[in-house]
């Protein structure tokens, strides 16, 4: 949990998450973004979770909820960078993370945020 | 082999697959193993802290034929679960989860088997065949 950092550049909100969140700081991470999207008033906020090791239910929840609060909100969410082993796993589950859309990387994903390249639509039914 | 994990506190399933994690790395798993064992224990230790509050996991090696495995048992001494098809069911949960815990376990693993009664308890044994 006290790796996962929350960044402003620009416009966006870059949200690095880290090493083995317990379900507590998920919920705890999941407020502290959202009042930074406020505080900072950014228009797009990057979850970037390449060293993530693992996604489980409970953890695809809360990101999905996330990016739905941030839309209602009035920004946008880009998750980057999944590992494919996790990737694999919530496929395999049947988990469907609604309403996020996914960029291979940090990068692609402020381009995507810049309006230079186009997201891979969002996942699940109501993306 | 067998190792313990009491599962009492939230915290608790993080140590629950940290432990399953080594034990994965230690037989020499594949990463999509590792990943698929420690996402159904992360998903079974939590069910327990949620719906029972305590109990434990253990684990060990097991062998069939020519075949390596690890066993993780999970054991709470909880309410028990009424109706184990419908606690199965996709989607389906009786305490706010998302109900994908036991059915998105099951397709993790090569092996998942329920016993529970009411007011007893809950017993749910999993096994990933190495290789």
């Amino acid at each position: 949990m006290e790796k996962t950092s929350i960044v402003k550049i620009q416009n966006v909100l870059i949200v690095t998450l880290q090493g083995d969140i317990d379900d507590h700081s998920a919920q705890e991470l999941q407020q502290e973004i959202l009042q930074s999207v406020i505080h900072h008033q950014v228009s797009g906020v990057v979850i970037e979770v390449s060293q993530l090791e693992l996604v489980d239910s409970y953890m695809g929840r809360i990101l999905s909820d996330t990016a739905r609060m941030i839309r209602l909100m009035g920004a946008e969410t880009l998750l980057a960078g999944l590992r494919p082993m996790v990737a694999i796993t919530i496929v395999e589950m049947g988990l469907s993370i609604e309403g996020v859309k996914t960029a291979l990387n940090l990068e692609d994903a402020l381009e995507v945020l810049k309006g230079g390249r186009a997201a891979a639509p969002s996942l699940g039914r109501d993306g | 082999m067998t190792n313990r994990v009491d599962i009492q506190r939230e915290p608790d399933v993080v140590l629950a697959r940290q432990a399953a994690r080594r034990a994965a790395i230690e037989m020499g798993y594949s990463l999509v193993d590792q990943t698929r064992i420690t996402t159904a224990v992360s998903e079974l230790a939590r069910n327990i802290f949620l719906y029972a509050g305590r109990g434990w996991m253990e684990y060990r090696h097991v062998a069939r034929s020519d075949r390596k495995g690890l066993e993780f048992l999970f054991q709470d001494e909880g309410p028990g679960i009424a109706d184990i098809d419908l606690a199965m069911t996709v989607g389906y949960t009786s305490g706010g989860g998302l109900g994908m815990g036991l059915s998105g376990s099951q397709r993790l693993m090569n092996e998942f088997e329920i016993q529970s009664r009411l007011g007893e308890g809950t017993t749910i044994r999993i096994v990933k065949w190495l290789g």
